[in-house]
């Protein structure tokens, strides 16, 4: 292997512990030579310029504009022009296990970091436990997005490996009018399930979310394990149709919050932060569309589109719902026999409301 | 798990996001394009504060380097706005708008009225305003109130990054013009921002802290002075709550009033002179739509009546600071 010089964040002043890469003022396959300036760093007091750290051919870049990192992380790597790339990858690696080491201590949580990948040219969020055998990946609501799981996550990551999407229009997913129903929904997940090389999933939808699983268990059977459903679409067909709509129409913080309170038995969980958040996501160009047109999928007359019961019987599905739910009525699966329906005293969000209770069934 | 940027990237965003959506966005104004044609870091820098930067790289001549001459190219923007396109000029200090008011309070803000409404003039002049870089007196006012006066004008200022993307995307799509005003100080605040544009409604202020003893209205950097201050005085056992209007032209009196109704006590910080400033005008409002409500009188933090000086010591003692609105508070009791 020929010389390689790791090009790395520098430490500008003792308070300095991350900095940005702003822009790269050469770039890879350049010939440079120390003391050249060769990329803008910025900190949350100084923006910079760092200097080369020896002479040679810039062959890689680790670190693009924008990204954060912190102290001595590597953010380029300078060879004489005779290392394989597959050398400088294996190089890269070694340093990432070696910083990732070094940080053990201060590794920061896994369930803290959206991650990404992209399906169908969009760019799908997603929380990642990472550790752990037997995954579950958890499906948020129409409106919804992966934060809504945070009374679940943390219970269960220990126990299991866990994960959770945004769907396409939600959260920090791409907003999408082209992908905006719930069997398009399916059909990420079971990408997810694929590109993320998870093998048989277990799946726990919210709301929409357990329509959406239903859905995944019906197209890819394969692919689940046992399906949790809370307050779920598609059983039975009764829907607050005026909560859907009026959610996908709605702009301002009054009408939100109206909108908010019919989500909980007890009415003082809606905060304000709460309601500013559900603005922020509806101000998003094209949430809105996405939303109508999502809406207009989930029922027709006051009717839910579809009841897929008779997948919930299928495979081993278990389903928490509220007897105080305003969105979704639990008279829904009065008719579903052979499915262990548990009722609990809370509303629309048995995963908030009552999280013990679910997290102890998902083996939390 | 959030998108941390500054206040500047922010801005920066929502240009380039406006310029790609709609190709009748063009910017304008002194040394935005910086240079074209310059080596590495000195191409196309994007002005003093490299708001601009890149933006020439990706627009081209959309984005316009203009001579030294606010009151040619303000001009210009107005007529260009009357004319069909969206034109956003950088007036780099709201202190030199003096040499441009003709164009800005008699042409842009008279179009729409004059013309018997057949004229919409949907222009954004983005101007710095506020002390704290000592920058002395003709690079450091506070002058929205003036603009706040002239009917036909909206005024904006935002206070942290996810406001400057957001309200910044609202005046380029808005009919009418805009003055924007960022501070000097807030340049470099990181904040969550999310990638895709999204635009906040102007008239919507902002409750950034709830609280029940006593209301605090400020504007743009002081926002956070009266965040300071209300931390202060929660381990005292005072409860704020803290309004950001967010826009000074509509000005968003119902979210302040219906505040106050539950307090009982405002205090209001800007950071202009005193005199006919946004805090007396906020003051006026509702000490005559909420008299009944109020248990003392409305105090006013303010500079005071003198300009922003050089001086780094006078100029702290000149800025309202968060103990001057933490003993305005106390002094509602």
């Amino acid at each position: 292997m020929g010389e390689l010089i790791k090009v790395t964040m520098p430490k500008w002043g003792l308070s300095m512990k991350e900095g940005t890469v702003s822009d790269w003022i050469v770039e890879e396959g350049d010939e440079i030579e120390k003391g050249q300036e060769i990329v803008e760093i910025e900190t949350d007091k100084i923006a910079n310029v760092l200097e080369s750290p020896g002479s040679g051919i810039l062959q890689k870049i680790v670190a693009h504009s924008g990204e954060v990192l912190p102290v001595a992380a590597l953010i380029g790597v300078i060879t004489d022009g005779a290392v394989s790339d597959d050398e400088i990858s294996a190089f890269i690696e070694q340093e990432n296990a070696a910083a990732a080491a070094a940080a053990v201590d201060e590794a920061p949580d896994p369930l803290t970091i959206s991650k990404v990948f992209e399906w169908e040219g969009l760019n799908i969020r997603y929380i990642d436990s990472e550790d752990g055998e037997d995954p579950l990946i958890c499906l948020h609501g129409f409106g919804g997005d992966k934060n809504n799981w945070q009374f679940n996550l943390a219970a269960l990551a220990p126990n299991r490996r866990v994960l959770a999407p945004d769907f396409p229009s939600h959260g920090d997913s791409t907003v999408s009018t082209e992908h905006s129903s719930p069997l398009a929904y399916a059909k990420m997940v079971s990408a997810m399930i694929d590109q993320l090389e998870l093998g048989q999933v277990d799946l726990v939808g919210h709301s929409m979310g357990g329509l959406v699983a239903l859905l995944v268990a019906r197209e890819s059977p394969a692919k689940v394990g046992a399906l949790t459903l809370l307050a779920p679409a598609g059983i039975g067909t009764e829907i607050n149709a005026g909560y859907v709509d009026g959610f996908a129409r709605a702009n301002s913080r009054n009408e939100l919050k109206a909108l908010a309170v019919q989500l909980f038995a007890d009415k003082e969980m809606v905060t304000r932060q709460m309601v500013a958040d559900l603005l922020k996501y509806k101000r998003l160009d094209g949430v809105g569309e996405a939303l109508v047109q999502l809406a207009g999928t989930l029922h027709s007359g006051g009717k839910q589109s579809e009841d897929l019961s008779s997948v919930a019987q299928s495979l081993p599905t278990k389903i928490f719902w509220g007897k105080a739910d305003e969105i979704l009525a639990v008279s829904n699966c009065a008719q579903l026999s052979g499915v262990d329906v548990e009722q609990l005293e809370c509303g629309h969000q048995p995963h908030i409301e009552a999280a013990d209770v679910v997290n102890k069934h998902l083996g939390g | 798990m959030a998108r941390m940027i500054t206040f500047k990237q922010s801005i920066n965003e929502a240009l380039a996001q406006e310029m790609a959506r709609d190709e009748t966005v063009i910017a304008m104004g002194e040394d935005i394009v910086g240079g074209m044609g310059g080596d590495g870091e000195m191409d196309a820098w994007g002005g003093v504060f490299g708001f601009t930067k890149g933006l020439h790289g990706q627009f081209g001549d959309r984005v316009m380097d203009t001579p030294i001459t606010e009151s040619a190219f303000i001009g210009a923007a107005a007529g260009a706005a009357a004319c069909g396109m969206r034109p956003v000029a950088e007036l780099m200090f709201i202190d030199f708008m003096g040499v441009c008011f003709d164009q800005i309070f008699n042409q842009a803000a008279k179009f729409k009225y004059m013309f018997g409404g057949k004229a919409e003039t949907p222009m954004v002049v983005r101007t710095m305003i506020g002390g704290g870089l000592r920058a002395a007196s003709q690079h450091s006012q506070c002058l929205y109130p003036i603009f706040t006066h002239i009917p036909g004008l909206k005024v904006v200022i935002p206070s942290n990054p996810y406001d400057a993307k957001g309200l910044l995307i609202q005046a380029i799509r808005d009919n009418d013009p805009v003055i924007f005003c960022e501070h000097k100080s807030l340049h470099q605040l990181e904040g969550d921002v999310p990638e895709t544009p999204y635009a906040i409604p102007f008239n919507e202020a902002n409750v950034v802290r709830e609280g029940g003893d006593v209301t605090i209205v400020a504007i743009g950097f002081m926002v956070h002075r009266a965040m300071e201050a209300a931390t202060a005085l929660a381990k005292e056992g005072i409860q704020c709550e803290v309004i950001d209007p967010r826009t000074t032209s509509p000005l968003d009196l119902e979210t302040i009033i219906e505040s106050v109704e539950n307090t009982g006590r405002l205090v209001v910080v800007d950071e202009s002179n005193p005199r006919c400033s946004m805090a007396a005008d906020i003051s006026a409002q509702v000490t005559e739509q909420a008299f009944g409500s109020l248990k003392g009188p409305v105090r006013m933090v303010t500079a005071p009546h003198c300009p922003p000086p050089f001086s780094d010591v006078l100029e702290d003692l000149y800025m309202p600071s968060a103990e001057k609105i933490a003993e305005a508070v106390r002094s509602l009791k």
